[in-house]
């Protein structure tokens, strides 16, 4: 992706953000009792100067003092940022149903395996391990409760 | 002041009695061990420890407390330095530096220089706490809305030096930042902004959620993402700092700790604004500034001393006004009532027994966190031994835990995820992240300040200058902002005089 | 050597399921396992103090056979842990929250859409009330001074508290000042984010006058940075520090504003657990431990209810601070 395409993009982004932004926080509701500066200024404000840098890199994107430096979506692998993000993604939405243990073990274990990591034996053990260790250490001798999830009844 | 020395080895007498050195050094460990965990700040730790207090007497309490305290600013570095993934609030900006040195085989040197910052902080600390603690509670009493008006925005502008490349990109970096801090409610009117009617949302965005979305989540994304060089080991340069490493920190380490000090002294100003403010002074000031952020070891200096610094400052305004000027003072000040201590200006003549004890135990806590956290280096510095693979899963868990420990809130999981997405695009498209984390920390304290003075002085916007703190702080926004330029202009007189001779 | 440990580790893991299995399995009478007790707000304010303070004197007591542990569940002024009672604890015996007037208020200004109708009222343990002080010095010596220099002026005085307009520190002040007279509409308040600023800029005289909790004052009345002018209460404390400040009905204003602090059940609490944390309760507030440990120190005022009466009190609080939300216009 060229340098100029790329930015100008970017700054149409902002310009859109800014402008919603800034609408609605036109809209906030306004205060009924005494007060010198409402909710909504702040807010406009910082909306009118994201515009005004959107502008401005517009122009900067132009100008050619960015320089020529290509974006470096090269060598970037796709596939691998799917997959990843699929996993976190599954971690954050199991872990209060499941449970900090399970979630983490097949978390860590399916994150090492897709990291390409070769020994499955020692991913295994380090998940099982790293996962109980952070659990009695949080819910038990730090009294920070990590979700127990179905195995609750453990009452650990 | 020979009363006060009287005193002071009173205090040491409290200290050394057996009992009270045992719980002074479970209260360092914890909190060293509460610095290292993420996700378990000092404000939780001090919280955990109120039941182990009960029975205690309220001397013996309250140096547990702050050893917990200042210890976990000690702890907080090390995953910031070894994983990216900062520990605590205050340890934010150590990432920013201390992670590109232990990319370079230089962990050791960044987490000694962090200890050895911390100590000195410390130590500075508690002399100005000891010599300086009612004057200088009086000094916080002069800060009022203008001036923390004015205070933040020197903040905020130091946010500018974080900046590389793009002006622009730099800038807006700092406007989504201030975009992210209107969330939830506004202190001002009660009225609820951009929360698209989410309850968790009402308290806005934790920065930690967003610093580790942008630094942690992100760093892993990406690793995953170029698996070229995933197999490579880092090797471990020196296990220690070397006297050079000292030598070169030395002028950071003690402009951190006096700022810390004397910002942490401001009730609700705090270490990790701190952190970020001495970071940016000495990426200004320095004659290099483009080596921070690849791993400059004043960048770890600054922050990390500031942070102690910060903490001890903060109990400045505990013990002499009775005014918490941070969430943990706060815990402590429960503490203290449940004691049946009134906190207030009237503590320290009243019981001046727990003053000079807390005083005492933070000359040999500070002592103590040096000698406990030295060895734990190269210990520490061998994580970097696990293979890429398995440390970038950890990474994500630990950042996980950090956050959900935060509110248990899944959202904030959620949250994290997406930054960690943003973060990705930040770097592609070459925008720095640094600044918006300040803008957040700071952009909620402008906002909020600003309409306090405006209500106070009936919308006139004099006010910011007519009072001394205020203008000053505004003429150093203004010299922050201009200080690169000049020196520009400098350099380049100077090296015109010198083809003339 | 891993192979060793990955089966070390299984078999731990086994192990600790069948254990556990084990003792979950012979269910026995209420209560059985620990009780958790949700300050819905971070550590160090009053809901804060009120779970640890239960937690302790029940231990301290042995009035509940199970520990107690207290969870702070933080956000949108309780509204997050309130949500999460009523959609995730529904039936459960083992979760208490404490809550205040705040969880009146967030119903009332929609910011939650869940409120005390949702919850199991058990019993109203403590009373606080709300202050009105100006600097040691200031000119405005007593409330009437105040309320005189704003009936003339709304916008001569900055009134300041710790929390946003439509909470506690708000309503409590423009309630005295609606009922002397005063175009509340037109006074500047400004809010700051606690109690600690709150203090330093009344000392300093930043701000003139500051409206918030009884508690937050205390170590500045003592030393005498800061005067009393009025508190909400009915009746004038008997501490040492407050003797000498009068009740807004004494300065001619007859209000009262209370900060009741009290315990609460999930939505559908079983009728066993109800009744044993609700005696419970009623027996703690007896005790010695609570009066000395808890009620002394920090100056709270006993207020015990039991559930039933504490439930019709609330419904009175509703219309009570629903009309004052009105009347200032905050809500429609």
């Amino acid at each position: 992706m060229r340098r100029l395409g790329a930015d100008r993009i970017l700054a149409l982004g902002m310009a859109v953000f800014s402008l919603a932004y800034i609408y609605s926080a036109w809209r906030l509701p306004r205060f009924t009792m005494s007060t010198v500066v409402d909710a909504d200024v702040f807010p406009i404000a910082v909306g009118l100067f994201l515009l005004v840098l959107s502008a401005a890199l517009w122009v900067e994107a132009g100008s050619g003092l960015l320089g020529k430096v290509i974006y470096s979506w090269a060598g970037f692998d796709f596939k691998a940022l799917l997959i990843h993000t699929v996993l976190v993604t599954g971690f954050i939405l199991a872990l209060e149903p499941l449970g900090f243990l399970i979630t983490t073990f097949i978390y860590l274990t399916l994150a090492a395996h897709f990291m390409g990591y070769p020994r499955f034996k020692v991913i295994l053990t380090v998940a099982a391990l790293f996962s109980v260790g952070t659990y009695l250490l949080f819910n038990v001798v730090l009294n920070v409760p990590l979700p127990a999830g179905i195995l609750g009844f453990l009452g650990l | 002041m020979a009363e006060n020395l009287h005193l002071l080895m009173s205090g040491f007498a409290i200290v050394l009695q057996p009992l009270n050195f045992i719980w002074l050094t479970v209260g360092v460990v914890l909190g060293t061990m509460i610095g290292v965990l993420p996700g378990i700040g000092p404000i939780s730790g001090v919280a955990l420890l109120i039941p182990l207090t009960y029975n205690m007497n309220p001397v013996t309490a309250l140096m547990t407390m702050s050893g917990l305290y200042y210890g976990a600013m000690y702890g907080g570095s090390t995953t910031s330095i070894l994983l990216n993934v900062p520990g605590e609030n205050s340890s934010v900006v150590t990432c920013l530096d201390g992670f590109q040195l232990a990319k370079k085989g230089r962990a050791g040197s960044a987490l000694g220089i962090s200890a050895i910052g911390s100590f000195v902080a410390g130590t500075i600390g508690v002399i100005l706490l000891q010599f300086l603690a009612p004057p200088l509670g009086q000094w916080a009493l002069a800060f009022g809305p203008a001036e923390y008006f004015s205070l933040m925005l020197l903040g905020l502008m130091s946010a500018t030096t974080l900046n590389e490349g793009s002006a622009s990109k730099g800038l807006m970096a700092v406007g989504l930042g201030l975009a992210l801090g209107t969330i939830g409610i506004d202190l001002q009117t009660g009225t609820t902004r951009f929360t698209f009617g989410r309850l968790d949302l009402l308290d806005g965005i934790d920065f930690l959620v967003l610093a580790l979305g942008l630094f942690s989540i992100a760093e892993v994304l990406w690793e995953a993402t170029h698996r070229e060089g995933a197999a490579e080991r880092i090797k471990l340069n020196s296990p220690y700092p070397t006297w050079k490493d000292i030598k070169e920190s030395a002028g950071a380490i003690l402009r951190g700790s006096s700022l810390g000090f004397f910002l942490g002294v401001l009730p609700g100003v705090g270490a990790s604004t701190a952190s970020f403010v001495s970071y940016a002074v000495e990426k200004q000031i320095s004659k290099n500034p483009d080596e921070f952020g690849k791993g400059a070891l004043r960048g770890v200096a600054a922050p990390e001393s500031a942070n102690n610094g910060a903490s001890e400052g903060a109990l400045v305004s505990l013990l002499s006004l009775g005014l918490p000027g941070s969430g943990t003072t706060a815990v402590m000040l429960g503490a203290l009532m449940m004691f049946g201590i009134q906190p207030g200006p009237m503590l320290i003549p009243k019981h001046p027994e727990i003053f000079w004890g807390i005083v005492a135990s933070m000359y040999i806590g500070n002592v103590m966190l040096l000698i406990l956290n030295l060895p734990l280096v190269p210990l520490f510095a061998k994580i970097l031994d696990i293979p890429k693979q398995l440390l970038l899963p950890l990474i994500v868990v630990l950042s996980s835990i950090g956050v959900y420990a935060l509110s248990n809130s899944r959202t904030d999981l959620e949250m994290m995820l997406f930054f960690g997405l943003c973060g990705i695009l930040m770097r592609v498209y070459q925008i720095p992240t640094p600044p918006m984390i300040l803008a957040l920390v700071l952009g909620p304290m402008v906002e909020q300040s600003m309409r306090q003075a405006l209500t106070i002085s009936r919308g006139n916007w004099n006010t910011f200058v007519v009072h001394p703190i205020s203008a000053t702080l505004l003429v150093l926004a203004l010299a922050f902002l201009l200080f690169p330029f000049l020196r520009r202009v400098a350099a380049q007189s100077r090296l015109k005089g010198v083809h003339r001779a | 050597m891993f192979r060793r440990s990955y089966h070390l580790a299984l078999a731990l893991l086994l192990v600790l399921i069948l254990v556990a299995s084990v003792t979950a399995g012979c269910a026995k009478k209420y209560p059985n396992k620990p009780i958790t007790i949700i300050a819905p707000a971070g550590p160090g304010g009053g809901w804060d103090l009120t779970a640890r303070s239960v937690s302790k004197v029940l231990a301290d007591t042995k009035l509940v056979s199970v520990a107690t542990t207290v969870e702070n569940q933080a956000g949108g002024g309780g509204g997050v842990a309130l949500a999460n009672v009523v959609q995730n604890k529904k039936g459960d015996g083992y979760t208490l929250v404490v809550y205040s007037p705040p969880l009146i208020l967030i119903n009332l200004n929609g910011q939650s859409k869940f409120g005390y109708k949702d919850i199991t009222p058990l019993a109203r343990l403590t009373t606080d009330y709300q202050i009105i002080a100006v600097s040691a010095k200031s000119k405005y010596k007593t409330l009437k001074d105040v309320m005189d220099a704003l009936k003339k002026d709304p916008k001569s005085l900055t009134v300041g508290g710790a929390s946003a307009p439509g909470s506690m520190d708000h309503l409590s002040f423009m309630l005295a000042a609606s009922k002397a007279g005063v175009n509340v509409k037109d006074v500047p308040y400004v809010s700051f984010p606690d109690g600690s600023q709150l203090m330093s800029n009344l000392i300093s005289g930043k701000i003139d006058v500051a409206s918030t909790g009884v508690g937050e004052t205390l170590g500045q009345l003592e030393a005498k940075t800061v005067i009393g002018l009025a508190v909400t209460a009915p009746k004038r404390y008997t501490d040492p520090r407050l003797k000498d400040v009068p009740t807004l009905k004494e300065s001619g204003i007859d209000v009262t504003f209370d900060v009741w602090r009290g315990i609460f059940g999930p939505p559908d609490m079983p009728a066993d657990a109800k009744a044993y944390i609700s005696k419970a309760l009623e027996n703690m507030v007896k005790s010695t431990n609570w009066k000395k440990d808890v009620l002394e120190k920090y100056n709270w005022i006993d207020a015990y209810l039991p559930g039933d009466q504490f439930k019709s009190f609330l419904d009175e609080q509703n219309k009570a601070l629903g009309d004052l939300l009105k009347t200032l216009g905050l809500i429609k």
